[in-house]
C-alpha cells in the first residue's frame, strides 16, 4: 500500500508539472496573440431578461461579480482538470499511506510536506472554481511543485508514532487545519505577487488589481480562522500532552508570528482601509512566515522537531 | 532687567499668536516657549488623549507587528529554559553552551533579552500596550457597532442608487405600494431584517442580514485580552513542578500547599523495533491526607487530574534506591534518587537529593555501555556536599546492598529501580485561556463567516408602474452578489405575476 501511495504521489507530481506547463503555455500564447489589452473597469453591468410568461422584463444589475463562462477543452480547461485530477490522486495517496501506516499522515516532516501540498492544491482548486481566477495558478502551481519535489527528497518510510503523537483526534484536527490554512495562504501569496506585478504586465488575461486584491482577501479570510483553530487545537493538545497550553516552542512561536501577520493584514484592511501594495507586501511576509514556520524546526528543533 | 525684557518680548507678540502667551508672561509665571499652553490640559483631557492614542488604529497595527517581530526574534534565538533563567549559575552554564554559536555577541544579546525574549521587558511592555490598545479600540468601537446594528442609517440620497458598488433597478407593472409590499415580504421571507423609512421620496426600506455579526470583532478583541490575562494568571498563580520524579514503590509528597502524596505502583516502557519509545505508562495512585483519592494509568496523553492538580507523564529513567542513616541510627532517607542527568561527556548518569540537614547527596553511575569509568555495574558513587560547596565533603563508591559509612551517614545502595518523571501543576490560568479561545472562535466565525449585508430599496411611481431601485455599498462578493442579483430578478418576476393576478381578478 505504501508503494501505491508513492506511485500516486509521483503521478500527482507529473500532473502538476503538466498543469504548470499548460498554464504557462496558455499565458504566453495569450500574450503573443494580443498584447496590451486594457482590463475592463469596475462597474460592468448585466441586463437580465426575465421571462414572466406574459412578456419579458429587464433587470439591470451593476457592480455584481460575474463568473466567467467556462470554455471547455481549451488548454486552460485541461490544465484545470489536470490540477483537479492531481488533487484527487494526492488525496488517494494520503489515504493509501494512512492505511499502510495505520495512522493519519501527520507524523513527520515528509508527511506534513505532502499535507501542505495537498492543502495548497485544494485551495487552488476551490478558489479557481469559486472565483474563476486561473491566472494565480502560474504562481501557486510552481510552489506546489516545489513542495512535492521537496517531499520526494525526504524519506517516505513511515516512522512510528512517538507517544505524544498518539492523540489521533487532536493531531488530525491540528494538522488538518494547518494544511487548510497554509494552503489558502499560498493563494493569497500568489494574488499578492500578481497584484504587485500587475502594473508591469500587460498580458491578456492578467486579472485586474482589484480582483487580485479581493482574491487575496478572500484567501486570507480562510487562512486566518484556520490558523486560529490550529493554534487553539495545538494549545489544547499541548495542555494534555506536555502539561502546558503554551511553551514558546520555536515552531509554535513562529506559528503565532504568522497568525499575527495575517491578523495585522486583516486589521489594516478592515480598520485602516489598506489596499494595494502595502497589503500585498504583508501577505508576502505572511507566506514567508508560513514557510519559516514549516521549515524552521529543521534548524531550531524543539517539541515539533518531528514535523 | 531680564524680567522686563521677557515681558516686553511677550507683549510684542502678534495678537493672534501670542495672546495667551502674553497673558501668561504678564503674570510672571508662564514659560515663553509655549509649554504651559501645550500642557494646559486637565487630567480628564490627558486621559482622553491617552485613550485616543491607544484606540488609534495605526498604533494598534504597529503594536501587532512589533509583537510579531519580537516573537520572531524569540523563535530565531534559542531561549533559556526556565530552570536556568531563575538560577544565575545555571544561566551562565547555559550561556556557555550557546557561546560557540554567538561568540562575542552572547553577552550583548543576553543583556538585550534575546535569550529570554518572552519574559523580557520589551516583550512584556509591547504585549501590555497591545492589550491596552485592543481594549481601548474595542471600547471605542462598541458604541459605533451598537448604533449601526440597532439604529442603522435608513435614508440615503438618490445619488446613492446611481453610484453604489452594487445596484439594480427595474420597472414592474404594479403600483408603488404593492411593489414595496412585495419587496418587504420577500426580504422577510429570506431572513432579512426590514426597517421601513417613511420619510420618502417614494417608499423606502433598509434591509440587512447578520446585523449582529460586527459584534464578532468585539468578541475576538476581548478574547485576545482574556487569553493574555490567562497567561498572566498562569505565570503568577498555581505551581508547576517539571521534575517530579517518583521511584516505583516509593511515595512522595507533592508539596506546593497540597496534602497530596503520589505513588508509582509500577512503570512500563515499551519500544518500537527501531528502539524509539512507543509508550510509557505509570500506574499512579494519589493519596489526599493519607486517603486514596485517585488511581490511574498515566500516559503522555492521559494525565491524572485531581482537584485541579494535574499529573502529566513526562519522562522516565532509572533510580538508585538509597537508604541513609545518620550517626544516631535514625533513618533520614529511604527513597529512589532519580539518575535523570547525564554528564556532558555522556559517561555518567547522576541525580541528587537533599538530606534533612541540608547536605546535598549526589549519586553517580556509569552510563549504559560505559566501561573503565571506575564505577562498575552494581556500584554507584556518592558525593556529599555541604551548602554551596563545590568540592565534596565526603565521597565513596558503594556496592549494591553493602552499607558504608560516608561522612556522618551510613549509606546503602539497595538496588536500581525505574522512576517516572512527571510534570505536576495547578494552573488556574488555563480555564481563563479556554474562555478566551472560545470567545476568539466565536468572534472570528461571526466576523468572517456571517458578514453583515445591507441593501437599501426605494420604490417610486413611474408612468408604466413602479420603479424599484436596490443598492448596496458592500464589497465585491460572489455569494452576496448572486443573492442580490437573484433577489432583483425574483422581485421582478413576483411583481409581474402579481400584476397578472390583479388583472385576472379584475
Amino acid at each position: 500500500m505504501l508503494e501505491y501511495s508513492q506511485a500516486l504521489l509521483l503521478i500527482t507530481t507529473a500532473l502538476v508539472v503538466v498543469s504548470t506547463i499548460a498554464y504557462l503555455g496558455a499565458f504566453f500564447a495569450a500574450r503573443m496573440s494580443r498584447a496590451a489589452v486594457t482590463a475592463p473597469t469596475e462597474g460592468t453591468g448585466a441586463s437580465i431578461v426575465v421571462d414572466t410568461g406574459a412578456g419579458e422584463r429587464t433587470v439591470e444589475v451593476t457592480g455584481g461579480v460575474q463568473r466567467a463562462p467556462i470554455k471547455r477543452f481549451t488548454i486552460t480547461w485541461w490544465a484545470a482538470k489536470s490540477t483537479q485530477l492531481g488533487l484527487l490522486l494526492l488525496t488517494g495517496s494520503l489515504i493509501a499511506r494512512t492505511i499502510a501506516t495505520g495512522h493519519p499522515p501527520f507524523s513527520n516532516h515528509y508527511e506534513f510536506a505532502i499535507c501542505f501540498a495537498w492543502g495548497m492544491m485544494l485551495a487552488q482548486v476551490v478558489f479557481e472554481w469559486r472565483y474563476r481566477v486561473r491566472t494565480v495558478s502560474i504562481i501557486v502551481l510552481p510552489v506546489i511543485l516545489a513542495m512535492l519535489i521537496y517531499a520526494s527528497t525526504l524519506s517516505y518510510q513511515p516512522s512510528p508514532l512517538m507517544p505524544a503523537l498518539q492523540n489521533s483526534p487532536l493531531l488530525t484536527l491540528h494538522v488538518f487545519t494547518a494544511s487548510l490554512g497554509y494552503g489558502a495562504a499560498v493563494v493569497s501569496f500568489a494574488a499578492a505577487i500578481m497584484y504587485l506585478l500587475a502594473p508591469h504586465v500587460r498580458w491578456r488575461g492578467w486579472p485586474r488589481q482589484e480582483v487580485l486584491d479581493d482574491l487575496a482577501y478572500r484567501a486570507t479570510v480562510v487562512t486566518f480562522p484556520m490558523l486560529t483553530l490550529m493554534l487553539i487545537l495545538g494549545a489544547l493538545w499541548g495542555n494534555v500532552a506536555w502539561g502546558r497550553y503554551w511553551g514558546w516552542d520555536p515552531k509554535e512561536t513562529a506559528a503565532l508570528v504568522t497568525w499575527l501577520i495575517y491578523g495585522a493584514y486583516l486589521h489594516a484592511r478592515v480598520t485602516r482601509g489598506w489596499r494595494g501594495n502595502r497589503s500585498a507586501w504583508l501577505l508576502i511576509l505572511g507566506f514567508a512566515a508560513v514557510l519559516f514556520t514549516y521549515l524552521g524546526n529543521l534548524f531550531f528543533g524543539g517539541l515539533h522537531s518531528y514535523a | 532687567m531680564k524680567q522686563t525684557d521677557t515681558q516686553s518680548a511677550g507683549s510684542a507678540q502678534p495678537p493672534a499668536a501670542g495672546r495667551t502667551g502674553t497673558a501668561t508672561a504678564s503674570r510672571g509665571s508662564g514659560a515663553v516657549d509655549g509649554l504651559d499652553d501645550q500642557a494646559a490640559l486637565s487630567p480628564g483631557q490627558m486621559l482622553k488623549q491617552i485613550y485616543a492614542f491607544f484606540y488609534n488604529k495605526t498604533v494598534g497595527l504597529v503594536l501587532i507587528l512589533l509583537a510579531g517581530l519580537l516573537g520572531l526574534l524569540g523563535a530565531i534565538f534559542p531561549q533559556m529554559p526556565d530552570s536556568a533563567r531563575v538560577d544565575p549559575q545555571a544561566a551562565e552554564q547555559w550561556l556557555e553552551q550557546v557561546r560557540p554559536v554567538f561568540g562575542g555577541w552572547t553577552g550583548i544579546l543576553h543583556t538585550l533579552g534575546a535569550f529570554t525574549m518572552f519574559t523580557s521587558v520589551p516583550f512584556l511592555v509591547v504585549m501590555g500596550l497591545l492589550a491596552a490598545s485592543i481594549l481601548a479600540c474595542t471600547v471605542h468601537r462598541l458604541p459605533v457597532i451598537w448604533r449601526a446594528a440597532r439604529h442603522p442609517r435608513t435614508r440615503v440620497t438618490a445619488r446613492f442608487f446611481d453610484r453604489a458598488r452594487l445596484r439594480s433597478h427595474f420597472t414592474a407593472p404594479v403600483s408603488a405600494a404593492d411593489a414595496f409590499e412585495i419587496v418587504c415580504a420577500d426580504a422577510r421571507r429570506h431572513r432579512l431584517r426590514v426597517i421601513v423609512d417613511e420619510r420618502g421620496p417614494g417608499h423606502n426600506a433598509y434591509l440587512d442580514r447578520n446585523y449582529w455579526a460586527p459584534f464578532g470583532t468585539v468578541f475576538a478583541h476581548v478574547a485576545f485580552v482574556v487569553v493574555m490575562a490567562g497567561f498572566v494568571v498562569s505565570s503568577l498563580t498555581g505551581f508547576r513542578d517539571q521534575q517530579f520524579t517518583l521511584t516505583v514503590g516509593h511515595p512522595k509528597d507533592v508539596g506546593h500547599g497540597t496534602a497530596l502524596t503520589a505513588q508509582a505502583n509500577s512503570f512500563q516502557d515499551i519500544y518500537y523495533e527501531d528502539g524509539s519509545p512507543k509508550d510509557y505508562v505509570a500506574d499512579l495512585t494519589l493519596l489526599d491526607a493519607g486517603r486514596e483519592v485517585a488511581s490511574q494509568q498515566v500516559r503522555v496523553n492521559t494525565p491524572l487530574s485531581y482537584q485541579g492538580v494535574m499529573f502529566h507523564q513526562s519522562y522516565f529513567g532509572v533510580s538508585a534506591v538509597m537508604r541513609v542513616v545518620d550517626a544516631s541510627g535514625a533513618q533520614v532517607l529511604h527513597d529512589g534518587v532519580a539518575l535523570e542527568w547525564t554528564t556532558a561527556d555522556k559517561i555518567f548518569n547522576y541525580g541528587h537529593t537533599t538530606l534533612p540537614d541540608g547536605t546535598v547527596m549526589y549519586v553517580v553511575e556509569a552510563a549504559s555501555g560505559q566501561v573503565g569509568t571506575g564505577i562498575e555495574p552494581g556500584q554507584v558513587r556518592v558525593e556529599l556536599y555541604q551548602g554551596d560547596a563545590t568540592t565534596p565533603s565526603a565521597e565513596a563508591i558503594l556496592d549494591q546492598g553493602a552499607p558504608s559509612v560516608v561522612g556522618a551517614y551510613t549509606l546503602t545502595f539497595e538496588r536500581e529501580q525505574q522512576f517516572t518523571g512527571m510534570i505536576v501543576r495547578r494552573d488556574p490560568g488555563t480555564l481563563i485561556v479556554w474562555v478566551g479561545f472560545g470567545l476568539l472562535v466565536i468572534g472570528i466565525c461571526m466576523t468572517m463567516f456571517f458578514r453583515h449585508r445591507r441593501i437599501w430599496v426605494r420604490v417610486t411611481e413611474v408612468d408604466d408602474g413602479a420603479l424599484v431601485q436596490m443598492a448596496s455599498p458592500d464589497r465585491r462578493d460572489f455569494g452576496f452578489s448572486e443573492f442580490f442579483t437573484d433577489m432583483a430578478v425574483r422581485l421582478s418576476g413576483r411583481m409581474t405575476r402579481h400584476a397578472e393576478r390583479t388583472a385576472a381578478d379584475a
